[in-house]
């Protein structure tokens, strides 16, 4: 659609806002889509006086995106690095614009050339497409304690899925103290790699007993797991291959305590298909789990049946399962 | 669609509407100011409850309106910042600086009447 005046804008935004609804996006990502239209058809207006903007539905497996194009035939951009640093502009009016338009969508890509006009291409994915995890916990606290020091985490992220087991070390309050901690201090800021969640959770955690700690992140839509370790919580993959067994891939542990000593750390990622399915489990649970096949029940019984079945009794224990239920990737 | 502007006691109340255009703020910016001088008004509410987008633009001028009204000796509330609005506005990095907010209309009356009683 053509963008030329104030008008157009408010067309624009109705438009970017009605498709966005068929698309199912909630209401905090329709008001992100349609401000950065706003500030793009503004943009237009302002520096090139007339251009349009298009708006296109963008499907990748499945996940469905919402594209966003601005072009114009205006003046261009003399520094595009220099455009999308906070503050920067060249009409000294718009201090915004280009860097928060990026960080509202999630992607973005411009082109510009000096009288050549400017397009600018972003991209908002639709966040409950992410392809589907199916989950299951099962966990017990040691006799005589009334409360667990285990503590696990679920969180879909941008991008993927976070998935934390966290045993603190010791017993009873004050180990409980630790996970906890190490837990609020994942909720808060999940994005990042998994070494750099290590490394912020180890800083939190100086004045406390310290955790052992296991962290995987689940891209089902690339069909990725990465995953590291400190301290002995067990991971297991159990790969989905009809009628060939395939041996089950383990977690490398690094020796160490989140919080006191935290080894040089690398974290390895490897291939996740449908059906393939994680368990972590802290040391509460004997290591000989991996002895099951897991690939016929839900992920809620087999995280059952290994408490069951491989639970020690003498230790609190926590088992957590998380299958790539999504489509083929 | 221009803003209407109510006029309560020794304060005016300026509700948005959601297909504000450029044009509107300016309009509203101008209209404020001559009401608050021919009125004397203490105070003005901007209600913007309806509108789900503000950006840098709209923004700058919520600025601006408060600071001119702020320069003719009367008060600025803006309230009714929907919870998805204000999360665009943090992302795209727009700021409200030196502009008092309050919940809804109700909060923005109480804080005036809260701040004209200790005068």
């Amino acid at each position: 659609m053509p963008v030329r005046s104030d008008a157009d804008i408010i067309t624009a935004r109705q438009k970017g806002r009605d498709l966005a609804t068929v698309l199912g996006f909630r209401a905090t990502d329709l008001t992100m889509i349609v401000t950065a239209i706003s500030e793009l058809a503004r943009n237009i207006v302002q520096y090139a006086h007339h251009g349009e903007i298009r708006l296109r539905i963008e499907r990748n497996h499945a996940l469905a995106g919402l594209v966003v194009v601005a072009a114009d035939q205006g003046p261009g951009i003399l520094d595009v690095t220099k455009a999308l640093e906070d503050g920067y502009s060249t009409s000294g009016s718009l201090g915004l614009g280009l860097p928060g338009v990026k960080r509202l969508m999630d992607e973005f890509y411009i082109k510009s050339s000096l009288n050549g006009g400017t397009v600018v291409t972003t991209k908002k994915w639709r966040s409950s497409s992410i392809a589907q995890l199916a989950t299951g916990v099962a966990a017990c606290a040691m006799q005589g304690q009334a409360a667990s020091a285990d503590r696990y985490l679920v969180l879909q992220r941008r991008r993927d899925y976070l998935l934390a087991v966290i045993d603190g070390v010791g017993h009873g309050a004050e180990a409980e103290f630790a996970s906890e901690l190490a837990t609020r201090a994942l909720r808060e800021s999940p994005e990042g790699s998994l070494e750099s969640l290590l490394a912020l959770c180890h800083a939190r955690l100086r004045a406390t007993r310290g955790v052992v700690m296991s962290l995987a992140s689940i891209d089902a839509r690339q069909g990725q797991l990465s995953w590291i370790g400190v301290g002995n919580v067990n991971g297991v993959l159990f790969k989905n291959v009809i009628n060939a067994r395939q041996p089950a891939r383990s977690l490398v542990q690094r020796g160490g305590v989140v919080g006191h000593t935290l080894p040089p750390l690398r974290g390895e990622t490897i291939g996740m298909e449908r059906g393939d399915t994680l368990v972590l489990a802290t040391d509460g649970v004997a290591s000989a789990f991996d002895q099951e096949i897991p690939l016929s029940i839900s992920a809620q019984e087999l995280a059952d049946r290994i408490l069951a079945r491989h639970g020690r009794g003498n230790d609190d224990a926590l088992v957590l399962v998380a299958r790539h239920s999504g489509p083929e990737t | 669609m221009q803003v209407p502007i109510l006029k309560q006691g020794a304060y005016l109340i300026a509700t948005v509407q959601s297909a504000v255009s450029d044009d509107d703020f300016l309009q509203l910016r101008k209209s404020l100011m001559q009401q608050v001088r021919g009125f004397r008004s203490r105070a003005v509410i901007v209600d913007v409850t309806s509108i789900d987008v503000l950006d840098s633009y709209a923004c700058r001028t919520l600025r601006d309106i408060a600071h001119m009204i702020a320069l003719q000796g009367a008060k600025t509330v803006v309230v009714g910042i929907q919870p998805e609005v204000a999360f665009s506005m943090i992302q795209l990095g727009s700021k409200l600086e030196g502009v008092v907010t309050a919940l809804d209309l109700e909060e923005g009356l109480a804080f005036l009447e809260g701040s004209s009683a200790k005068q």
